[in-house]
């Protein structure tokens, strides 16, 4: 079993036994012929602990030889890792960074701007473009959502609180 | 009057140029709809509500509003295919082989069988709906908790079959998604779950969010790591339409899945996911090289994209016969005809034939029209994959996260999203098909619900769900699956024993 | 140099759509279109109410009202929406005393209060709760089922909208002063719970006139009585529960409109006037009585006693029949 699934299998059964405890003590399960709400959630907390052990013995039992393509998550995990992160692995990270801070900043200073400056975060500093080429990109971009989503389809935007 | 009368003379006002103008305006606005990842036909008809106030008829005004219903079902497979962005709950089952498609090349032939099965599968229920329209109506009223349990149970098996490699991770997923579905208010109990004290999590999960989330944002993110430029392949661009030898695999899909859609469409709530669910199943059952399926299957994308266009059209039957919408983009144009003062229902077909038989007619007319819109679009959206994924990733994201927000006007649906888009990138990575996940999360309140409903109805006699015809039934085709499933797992497991003890 | 000047001029093109679209607040109320947020999803009472609302409102305003639905969470997400929104007349509430307002209190905390955080505009209607039964049932009485049920020593189903609302606090009344034992079925709102009758699935059915209406003019309901103090003057041949023997009667579902509680006075009094030269509209009242819902307009401060009326009403009822959200 690789070190992620490893991780990943505990996560399930640790789930399986909150969601037991939660449904079976705080959403009462009724009996049988009346369930209550807690019910189903229980039969799946007690299934996620089942389907995670029987998940750990199908690891032991059929140990399957290790693959040679080097795309897999085992690859990924179980290779020395290098002095620093791969480029790829920091791209996905600041992207992701720049996504929350989208989230963030929507309703704060409005949907134009912060649509705005997603878009210009990300040029620069996810793809690293030269800084003309990123203003353009984002100027568009925005305007396009702006027209599509404001005029067009009159979808209701969180406008600049800090303007009106 | 007479079907045959009417349709005629529905043909007459579906045909007049104001008429025309707007379903044509509907259909665009649909695909327009359909397309963009996040925005649903049911809150663009209610938009769009208020402007039809001030036609004094309530034809246009429907048929516009029908338009939209349809061309969002038509548009909602691009995204799923082109970049695993699915827009409602049908179009989920079109990402699993759409996407591969199109990750091969093959997005061209993709989206070109969805249109045109699409097409096929609407205009024949349509038909089905004028000629059978009020029996159908009736069997349907027959849907009664129990049946609904059997059927939403049946689909969950069916879900099964989208767990690819690894039976227990599609387990694993498939309960993950049943308890995604059961945060929020408990209809039947009252009480409040899973909410940790987060009032937005009172009403639950929104299913876009979580489904554009973990297929579209997942797959977004997951790019983003992959070393090198991400370009999803379009080297043969040339093959814009589906080949002849697509068309033959597709057919009987394509008619199975009509069939398949038509019928479950009827019943209200959750009708087309099923069908495009238990037209995938069927398809991988009957086809002589399953293995595809998967990996880029057309008959996996051409199945259940019929089966969710017949299940939009049969889903207008309950309302203009019976009065009762099915779903939530019905629901809109439900209430549009009342304010009108025009009553759906048994007496529609009487006191207001030009309404029944127009918007009949006019879905006629409309399929024309979508077939004829997205056909050649095909070549426009598979074009639009090449452009550079630095571009193509932040604005589908933005669309997305607009999507998402604009569903409830609240910040707390753009959280959500990303959460889900890192469960979908952690799935991703440990090879978890996601492919349950999204369709647990509907069926899970289905199944509970009718459960709990059923047995309060037989007083705790679990023998209801065998005692009624329809549910025995469905009951019967259940057990027929499983013992199916149980029998092929076994002869596969001797023969491999069998394989191993030769060598 | 060059792109010194072109990206000061995509900047400044930038900032320019940015700051349009905001509206000063020194213009004149209303200024621009109103949001009014409904608790239900389209088609269901609440909404076609809205819904006619909307259609009439720009008779009286220079600015539409817009029916924005906001379903879930049984309605608290669309009121708590409108508590947390600006106070300044432009996200109102409609809907305001449905079971949510009136009843649920009672039952389990909730994140706001609904009488201190809102301020009652207008009442436009009551949904009073009607009991029928399906065509094809044996029974053609009220008092015929609870006979059966008596002497065969079996519960009456019964089909509600959902866990305690007003419709289940009804039947389950009725089985209280009757003496008899009616299971209530939830469903998922109004629209599902009638089909589900309709269907013959359920034994006996509560909804609300708009709701029931079209199916009995179809013949498939039959109308066994009206949780109401007197005869429902849109079913005057359906007998009251009194009348009926069944000490029970019911507020229903109220529905009126209401906006943020600190609202300023003009902006609240310009909405209280339109609002009634809109439940005065002679094709208002035409929706409306397509639509099964009876016009019963009260003005503000009527109406903030009323719904204090009708929440200690639901209170004591619910006291006595023990209804609990276990």
């Amino acid at each position: 079993m690789t070190k992620s699934d490893h991780v990943a299998n505990l996560v399930v059964l640790a789930l399986g036994v909150f969601v037991a405890y939660h449904s079976y003590y705080s959403l009462k399960i009724g009996i049988l012929i009346t369930p209550g709400a807690g019910f189903l959630p229980f039969l799946c907390g007690l299934a996620l602990i089942a389907l995670g052990i029987f998940w750990r013995l199908q690891a032991i039992l059929f140990k399957s030889p290790p693959k040679a393509d080097s795309k897999g998550p085992t690859a990924v995990v179980c290779e020395v890792q290098p002095a620093t992160l791969p480029r790829s692995r920091v791209k996905l990270c600041l992207a992701f960074a720049t996504t929350v801070a989208y989230a963030c900043l929507f309703e704060r200073i409005g949907f134009f701007l912060a649509t705005l400056l997603f878009m210009l975060g990300w040029q620069l500093v996810v793809e690293r473009e030269r800084w003309l080429k990123a203003i353009i990109i984002t100027v568009l971009c925005a305007a396009a959502m702006y027209t599509l989503f404001s005029y067009l389809l009159r979808v209701e935007l969180p406008s600049n609180p800090l303007l009106s | 009057m007479g079907i045959f009368d009417g349709i005629i003379s529905g043909f007459f006002i579906a045909l007049t140029p104001m008429n025309l103008m707007f379903g044509f305006l509907g259909a665009l606005i649909g695909t327009a709809v359909g397309v963009l990842p996040g925005l649903g036909p049911a809150a663009t008809i209610a938009l769009l509500l208020p402007i039809t106030y001030s036609i004094s008829s309530p034809v246009p005004a429907v048929i516009l509003m029908a338009g939209i219903y349809y061309g969002a079902m038509y548009g909602g497979s691009t995204t799923s295919i082109l970049l695993n962005l699915p827009g409602e709950a049908a179009s989920v089952v079109t990402c699993i082989d759409g996407y591969k498609m199109a990750q091969k090349g093959q997005a061209g032939p993709a989206l070109g069988i969805a249109a045109i099965g699409s097409f096929i599968a609407g205009s024949v229920a349509v038909v089905g709906l004028t000629l059978f329209a009020p029996p159908i109506a009736e069997f349907a009223l027959g849907f009664g908790p129990p049946e609904k349990f059997s059927l939403a149970l049946l689909g969950l098996l069916m879900a099964v079959t989208l767990s690819g490699e690894s039976v227990t991770k599609g387990l694993i997923i498939m309960v993950l998604g049943l308890l995604f579905g059961s945060v929020g208010i408990d209809p039947i109990s009252g009480k409040s779950r899973f909410d940790f004290g987060v009032i937005e999590l009172q009403s639950g999960f929104d299913f876009v969010t979580l489904a554009v989330g973990v297929f579209g944002l997942g797959e977004i993110f997951y790019n983003l790591e992959q070393e090198g430029n991400v370009e999803i392949v379009t080297t043969k661009v040339g093959k814009v339409f589906p080949a002849m030898a697509d068309w033959v695999k597709s057919r009987m899909a394509i008619l199975r899945g009509t069939l398949i859609g038509f019928f479950i469409g009827i019943i209200p709530g959750g009708g087309a996911v099923i069908s495009s669910l238990v037209s995938y199943a069927v398809e991988k059952k009957v086809s002589k090289h399953p293995e595809e399926f998967g990996q880029g299957a057309i008959e996996g994308v051409a199945g259940p994209e019929s089966a969710n266009n017949a299940a939009s059209s049969s889903s207008f039957i309950p309302l203009l016969t019976l009065g009762i919408p099915g779903n939530a983009s019905i629901a809109m144009i439900f209430a549009c005809l009342l304010i009108k003062g025009v009553k759906p229902g048994p007496f529609l077909i009487v006191e207001h034939p030009d309404v029944f038989w127009g918007v009949i007619a006019s879905m006629y007319v409309g399929n024309i029209m979508l077939i004829i819109l997205n056909l050649p679009l095909v070549g426009v959206w598979v074009q639009l994959l090449r452009v550079p994924y630095g571009i193509l990733a932040p604005v589908v994201i933005l669309f997305t996260a607009i999507g998402s927000y604009s569903i409830a006007n609240q910040a707390f649906d753009l959280y959500a999203l990303i959460a889900f888009g890192v469960l979908g990138y952690v799935l991703r990575k440990l090879k978890f098909e996601a492919g349950p996940l999204p369709l647990a999360f509907i069926l899970g309140p289905m199944i509970e619900g009718s459960m709990r409903q059923s047995l309060l109805m037989s007083g705790g006699n679990f023998l209801i769900f065998v005692t009624r015809p329809i549910s025995l039934t469905i009951v019967a085709v259940f057990a027929l699956f499983v013992v199916g499933q149980a029998v092929f797992a076994i002869r596969r497991a001797k023969r491999s024993a069998g394989v191993q003890a030769a060598v | 140099m060059k792109k010194l000047i072109v990206g000061t001029i995509v900047i400044a093109l930038a900032a320019a759509m940015g700051l349009s679209g905001s509206v000063s607040a020194q213009d004149k109320y209303p200024s621009k279109p109103i949001s009014g947020i409904v608790p239900a999803s389209a088609g269901g009472s609440t909404d076609l109410m809205s819904r006619a609302i909307e259609k009439v409102w720009p008779k009286y305003s220079s600015q539409p009202l817009v029916v924005v639905n906001k379903p879930g969470g049984a309605g608290v997400v669309a009121t708590e929406f409108v508590v947390r929104s600006k106070p300044d007349g432009y996200t109102l509430y409609l809907g305001y005393g449905s079971g949510h307002d009136i009843v649920m209190p009672h039952l389990q905390k909730m994140p706001y209060d609904p009488y201190k955080d809102l301020v009652p505009i207008a009442r436009i209607s009551v949904h009073s709760v009607v009991v029928v039964t399906g065509a094809k049932s044996d029974f053609n009485s009220l008092p015929d089922m609870i006979a059966w049920s008596k002497k065969e020593n079996k519960p009456i189903t019964s089909s509600v909208s959902m866990k305690a609302g007003a419709q289940d606090i009804t039947i389950t009344a009725i089985s209280k002063a009757a003496g008899v034992n009616i299971v209530t079925v939830p469903f998922a709102g109004g629209a599902d719970a009638v089909t589900a009758l309709a269907g013959g699935h359920v034994m006996l059915g509560a909804g609300h006139p708009s709701e029931v209406a079209p199916h009995i003019k179809a013949g498939r309901f039959k109308p066994l009585a009206v949780a109401l103090p007197q005869r429902d003057p849109s079913l005057p041949n359906v007998p009251t529960l009194k009348e009926l023997g069944i000490n029970v009667s019911t507020w229903g579902s109220v529905k009126g409109v209401g906006a943020p509680a600190a609202t300023p006075k003009e902006v609240v009094a310009y909405l209280e006037a339109t609002l009634k030269k809109v439940t005065e509209d002679e094709e208002f009242k035409k929706i409306m009585a397509d639509l099964d819902q009876p016009v019963m307009y009260l003005n503000g401060a009527d109406f903030a006693k009323f719904l204090q009326e009708a929440h200690a009403d639901y209170g004591k009822l619910i006291k006595e029949l023990n209804i609990t959200i276990q």
